[in-house]
């Protein structure tokens, strides 16, 4: 983070896996799979956007106060806690869009689990291109959401305690 | 197993879901899920909006036969069902 704005880095991942997809024809099971991780990880830093959001940038981002907060709070997702919540999350008081993204992230992490770790699992080009418009498309429509929700869903997915975040 | 192929055909149409396939697989320390290959014809347009109402749709399903086990779901053409790698 030496730019005044931190990278988004859900954007990226979202755009290697375009262009892991986009050159498939020379591609190799590898790179669906590479696919597959990319779009879980723009998922979560998503999430990890979210948190930090509301911090918004300081005179002096440089700061080292500044850059220490701003990675304890980027880092406060755990992957295996924010799936667990993100399964609980329909019953809560959220938008269609964050629901869309909660129900996305859980499928994408179990996808992730066999890309990375399952040399059994197989991989077809349609359904990984199937999953890059899906997670596409909930992140467009994230953009929608106001970011006083986005946070609350951050958190709500994020936060090991027991304190209700989810009232409006 | 009949079930899971009306619920996709009920959302996808009818002549477009050739096939559904499901696996129970077990993931993290006590977590289970069911994976399923939604196998549709060449030439279908499947929206992202389709997609999740087939993933909560076999879930409701899942939750009304008393299993709380969440869908992850591969929505495939049939062509590259049988194929090492699609992209190979």
């Amino acid at each position: 983070m030496n730019d005044l704005k931190p990278a988004r880095l859900s954007e990226k991942f979202l755009d290697t896996a375009k262009r892991r997809l986009a050159h498939i024809v020379d591609g190799t099971e590898a790179d669906l799979r590479r696919a597959t991780s990319d779009l879980y990880y723009a998922l979560f830093h998503r999430i990890c956007e979210c948190l930090v959001a509301p911090m918004g940038i300081p005179d002096q981002p440089e700061r080292e106060e500044f850059r220490e907060l701003f990675r304890l709070m980027y880092r406060l997702p755990d992957h295996s806690y924010t799936s667990k919540k993100c399964r609980e999350i329909q019953g809560h008081d959220f938008s269609e869009e964050i629901k869309t993204v909660a129900q996305l992230f859980v499928t994408m992490r179990s996808k992730r689990e066999f890309s990375d770790y399952d040399p059994l699992q197989r991989f077809a080009f349609s359904s990984v291109n199937n999953d890059l418009g899906a997670v596409d498309h909930a992140l467009t429509a994230l953009d929608q959401v106001s970011l006083v929700e986005l946070a609350r869903f951050a958190f709500f997915v994020s936060l090991r305690n027991g304190r209700k975040v989810d009232v409006k | 197993m009949e079930r899971k192929i009306r619920i996709a055909k009920n959302i996808l149409g009818e002549k477009s879901v050739v096939d559904v396939a499901v696996v129970e697989r077990a993931i993290g320390d006590d977590e289970v899920i069911d994976v399923v290959d939604v196998y549709y014809r060449a030439g279908t347009e499947i929206s992202p909006q389709a997609m999740e109402r087939v993933v909560n749709a076999l879930w409701l399903d899942n939750i009304e036969q008393d299993r709380d086990a969440f869908p992850v779901v591969n929505f495939v053409v049939v062509d590259e069902r049988f194929k090492a790698c699609a992209a190979e």
